[in-house]
């Protein structure tokens, strides 16, 4: 059996099967059809949606939701993201789970709505004050949509970080012929609650160690605070706990992340064609068309799973990453962090238009 | 008071101000009102006023400036969900109530059920003394130095003209603060007490001020004292338990047999508000429940009912990776909003036309799509039934059996269109 879904149906459906049952939203083009989704959905399995008067409001009732415990989301377009960047590195310092979903569209400002792109990977990655990392995963399909969401839900609720599910208008729009047999969903992961004696809102052994949750209302006095805290969550600026809490809350995501890597690999020769999000589709054409390149595919964007993209990376001689953007952000990414030299990155980008498969593979002929 | 606030700290006030008078208030009543310090929430905004959180013994958010409104919302909204029923109280400054605005009116205009101190001293305190939107016109702050030009903003009119139930106001050193928040706090629904201060720090420093002086302001800018409404207000955001169920995704019966060759590409191009999505999702589903794998993308303007509406189709024995259509095998051109939308890209390609008559530079196969036009969607499922006589990869009884629920009329044109009655 069949289905005919659209992105926006994908991610609020396996939003809802992967346990989140608050969202709140602003309408913004091309976001708008999953709030629809949720507004439709969530009532039926015992959640609540709610309409925001701002991006600012939608972001922050989640953030109150989920520090009582409930799994939250909201989705938007960078306009929308660009409000809720405050409230995004208050989930962050506070430690509560959300998840954001970031359907990206051309250009900056209010650029071209109803236009895809794959521009907001800086925009996403670098959103917060500090230099603090947040977990960015994009899904390369509709298809993968079902498994990337739930799977960056669980990011959100193991870490305790907000999550960005970066996205794009071509899939959040687009409608696709879906087989049943190729909806399979993860396994769910939950917070860890905490129980015992002497609650702290932030405690942890190692820097890279998760604190335990308990929820507003809930059996343990918690106090959530934004500003710079110790481990008990009093605000306080001249301690060595305030610098250790500030520390962890980079390793936290940074040590555990890699475990979380998500990807697609085909192995080839000479050639490697790294992509992600819907630009993934037409590598994969292109891919089955070339004879030796190999293809991956990154649903982890950030943080960079180094140790696992060093080993693919140095078995080629030259690295092609095809994004849909004006300057190719992701592989100035991998620069930075030393995956890729620049001598052997080959960069294939475009704006206005989805890049095609015969795009990819005149480009890695002329360049291979 | 001990329950709720820790009295071996000394607070971290100046000598003077209005804040520690609040917070003694609050917890004077919330041990009155005998509920467990762990059943409350403070959520406390940016300012002097969220230096608090250490001394309480209840939950404690401290948020973000102006934000502590809209995460209390947050809060209190989850228990639509699940949880129990906790008091969810914010105390909020002048400053975070100017920043914050919308989130206040917002709470009220959806009476959720949250109590609101603002605490109102005319100016932010924590930053050096300057002016909010609530400083009272003539006052003097740092950054009014010679007298606010502006008049202040009365918060509780405003609330009051989005439905808020519970408004007061009252002078901090009243002596009737703590009845006022006890009053609050039990009421079911938005409470809001905005509590007037004198900031000792930097309002008596530019002003000469006192407890008489603040009443006088407040007559002149025509603001009551006491509790100014209190009404019944159905409860909007009530927890309703109801048979929940899982959510299921709906599959398509692939009960019939497709007459699909070759893989193909088709562009629909219209005008929005005519049903080109539509249309084109009828053809889609048809084509899935043959079996077949679809995608399609809709290219529409930002604007709803005026202007271009595009889908573009593909069809395929297998699963379609790419998405995009670099040349279309057919092209349905149902108006000229369509056409103006892809004239230059035709010009490229050399693919089987089919236009409504008006569209006079086409040539091709044309019919009159258009007299369809007072059917909902008339005019495009007419040009996608004409297609399927001219391209039958499935058959036209599916399409037709699909399109049965939206009635005789719309079933008359594709039946008419199909066999070339125009």
């Amino acid at each position: 059996m069949k289905t005919f879904v659209s992105g926006s149906e994908a991610i609020g459906f396996s939003a809802i099967k992967g346990g989140i049952r608050f969202y709140a939203g602003y309408p913004i083009t091309p976001a708008s059809g999953i709030y629809a989704y949720m507004i439709e959905n969530l009532p039926k399995v015992g959640g609540f949606a709610v309409g925001a008067s701002d991006e600012i409001s939608a972001i922050s009732y989640c953030i109150g939701a989920s520090m009582r415990g409930i799994k939250s989301m909201t989705a938007t377009s960078a306009p929308g993201f660009s409000l809720m960047i405050e409230s995004i590195g208050y989930a962050l310092m506070t430690e509560i789970p959300v998840l954001i979903v970031l359907c990206q569209r051309m250009g900056p400002s209010t650029g071209a709505a109803t236009t895809s792109s794959q521009g907001d990977i800086f925009f996403s990655i670098f959103s917060n004050s500090g230099g603090y990392p947040l977990p960015v995963f994009s899904p390369s399909s509709i298809k993968d949509a079902f498994k990337t969401t739930i799977h960056a839900i669980n990011v959100s609720e193991i870490l305790r970080t907000p999550c960005i599910l970066l996205t794009e208008k071509e899939i959040t729009m687009t409608y696709e012929t879906i087989d049943e047999k190729d909806i399979n969903l993860p396994e769910i992961l939950e917070r860890k609650y905490f129980e015992g004696n002497d609650f702290k809102t932030y405690d942890f052994k190692n820097l890279e160690d998760v604190p335990f949750f308990s929820p507003v209302g809930g059996k343990y006095r918690v106090m959530f605070t934004g500003s710079a805290h110790d481990k008990e969550g009093y605000l306080k600026k001249d301690d060595p706990e305030v610098i250790e809490v500030l520390k962890h809350l980079n390793e936290k995501i940074v040590k555990n992340i890699e475990k979380f890597n998500i990807h697609e690999y085909y192995e080839g020769e000479k050639n490697l064609i790294i992509t992600y999000g819907v630009t993934s589709k037409s590598a994969f054409d292109a891919f089955k068309k070339l004879k030796n390149a190999g293809l991956l595919i990154m649903k982890l964007l950030y943080p960079v799973p180094k140790n696992f993209l060093k080993e693919i990376v140095k078995k080629y001689e030259k690295i092609f990453v095809v994004e849909e953007n004006l300057t190719g952000q992701y592989a100035e990414i991998l620069k930075m962090e030393g995956i890729l030299k620049e001598e052997n990155v080959v960069k294939i980008n475009k704006i206005g238009d989805l890049i095609s498969p015969s795009e990819i593979i005149n480009f890695i002929k002329q360049n291979g | 008071m001990d329950r709720f606030l820790n009295t071996n700290l000394k607070l971290p006030y100046c000598k003077g101000c209005g804040h520690p008078l609040v917070l003694r208030a609050l917890a004077n009543a919330l041990e009155e009102i005998n509920v467990h310090p762990l059943k409350c929430a403070i959520i406390t905004d940016i300012g002097c006023v969220g230096l608090a959180d250490r001394y309480l013994k209840t939950h404690t958010v401290h948020t973000l400036h102006g934000r502590s409104t809209a995460i209390a919302a947050g809060i209190k909204m989850a228990e639509n969900i699940e949880g129990e029923e906790i008091k969810v109280i914010v105390l909020i400054g002048d400053g975070g109530a100017t920043i914050g605005l919308l989130h206040l009116v917002e709470a009220a205009r959806m009476n959720i059920d949250i109590n609101i101190l603002l605490h109102n001293n005319f100016l932010y305190g924590m930053t050096g003394g300057q002016h909010s939107s609530l400083t009272p016109i003539g006052f003097k702050t740092r950054t009014t130095p010679h007298g606010n030009p502006f008049p202040s903003m009365d918060i509780i009119s405003l609330l009051d003209s989005v439905k808020a139930p519970f408004l007061a106001r009252v002078l901090a050193q009243d002596k009737n603060l703590k009845e006022i928040i006890k009053e609050a706090i039990c009421f079911k629904g938005f409470s809001f007490i905005e509590i007037v201060e004198i900031c000792t720090g930097y309002g008596s420093r530019f002003n000469k001020i006192d407890k008489r002086i603040v009443e006088q302001i407040l007559e002149r800018e025509g603001k009551k004292l006491g509790i100014i409404k209190k009404e019944d207000r159905e409860y909007i955001f009530k927890k309703e338990i109801k048979e929940y169920k899982d959510l299921e995704i709906s599959f398509v019966e692939e009960k019939y047999e497709a007459n699909l060759k070759e893989d193909f590409s088709i562009l629909i191009a219209g005008s929005a508000g005519e049903g080109v999505q539509f249309a084109s999702e009828i053809l889609s589903k048809s084509a899935i429940s043959s079996g077949i794998y679809v995608t399609q993308k809709n290219d529409v303007p930002i604007t709803v009912s005026s202007g271009f509406s595009v889908s573009e189709l593909k069809f395929s024995k297998k699963e379609i990776n790419y998405t995009g259509i670099e040349k279309p095998d057919f092209v349905l051109i149902t108006s000229n909003d369509g056409f103006s939308r892809i004239k230059e890209k035709l010009k490229k390609w050399d693919t089987k036309i089919i236009a409504d008559e008006s569209i006079k530079e086409i040539h091709g196969e044309k019919r009159n799509f258009r007299k369809f036009q007072n059917i909902r969607s008339g005019i495009n499922i007419s040009a996608i039934s004409f297609f399927l006589k001219i391209n039958p990869f499935i058959s036209f009884e599916i399409f037709f059996e699909s399109l049965k629920k939206y009635g005789e009329e719309i079933l008359d044109v594709a039946k008419k269109s199909y066999e070339d009655k125009f």
